[in-house]
């Protein structure tokens, strides 16, 4: 995968941490991403296509994800009901759509996807053949999270 | 002033309706795509529409050009993802009168629906009378 393509997505999501999260979230590491979910997460994934296509995805551990939920929508969240997956979904559409708008300056016009939003451990999330997943480990006053981005044309 | 907000995320519709308790602007009506927004304008006076764009059934564009072909003529604000100079021309074309970029602070939301009433010489709930946004 080309790496231009992160950096449009970790923009986007400083900017949604910054302005509707009201913390920073700052990037810790960039890797090639072990498939396989370990650990009791949150994942919000969404789809890109056009001349530019791929997956997105947002990896939250859950202690995490309840405290952005909260602050987020300004509403508590002690368990990941269907309020938390919305607001991960929004989350997810929201650095898609950020990145979007980053790519589209030098590339065709590419659409998003509806998100989807899957929990558990132990499962596998695969990119396609073609693809390879790159993860970006952030840090923030919430917890830490990762966004997976595979993309290609 | 009845307030119609539009969005498939349950989350963001709660978002954009706790901005607006600043602004006072409590009577407010929610709409999960765009044709059951362009079905809520017509079942009940609304005085100010926020819009998203990429929803399921009917989008945001085609329901404010739905709405605009009905002679509405409440602003309509859109609030969205779609980031483009062509997206936002597009919509202010298909008559859109204000336009707000996901992510936002809230305080900017506020900031837009003044502005949007000031234009359009609606005033805020709770203003004296004679008095705009």
């Amino acid at each position: 995968m080309d790496v231009k393509y992160i950096n449009p997505f970790v923009e986007s999501v400083g900017d949604l941490f910054d302005s509707m999260l009201s913390c920073k979230a700052t990037l810790d590491t960039i890797t090639s991403a072990d498939p396989v979910v370990k650990h009791q997460e949150i994942i919000g994934l969404i789809g890109l296509s056009g001349p530019i296509r791929g997956t997105v995805a947002l990896i939250f551990p859950i202690p995490t994800v309840l405290k952005a939920v909260e602050r987020f929508t300004g509403l508590p969240a002690n368990t990941v009901d269907s309020n938390v997956t919305d607001a991960v979904a929004e989350l997810v559409n929201i650095v898609a759509g950020g990145a979007k708008a980053r790519l589209n300056g030098h590339e065709a016009p590419m659409t998003i996807s509806i998100p989807n939003v899957i929990k558990g451990m132990g499962h596998t999330v695969l990119a396609p053949s073609w693809a390879t997943w790159i993860e970006v480990a952030f840090n923030s006053e919430l917890g830490p999270f990762h966004l997976r981005v595979t993309l290609g044309k | 002033m009845k307030t119609l907000v539009v969005d498939d995320s349950t989350t963001m519709r709660r978002i954009i309706t706790s901005c607006m308790a600043d602004l006072k602007i409590t009577d407010v009506v929610h709409a999960a795509d765009g044709a059951e927004a362009v079905a809520a304008v017509q079942a009940q006076p609304i005085g100010l529409v926020l819009m998203d764009w990429n929803m399921p059934n009917m989008t945001g564009i085609e329901a404010l050009r739905a709405i605009r072909a009905l002679k509405m003529t409440m602003p309509i604000i859109m609030v969205t993802t779609e980031a483009e100079k062509e997206r936002v021309l597009e919509a202010l074309k298909s008559g859109a009168n204000n336009y707000i970029i996901k992510p936002f602070r809230s305080e900017a939301v506020v900031e837009k629906i003044r502005e949007t009433l000031t234009r359009a010489g609606i005033a805020l709930p709770g203003a004296p009378q004679g008095a705009s946004a």
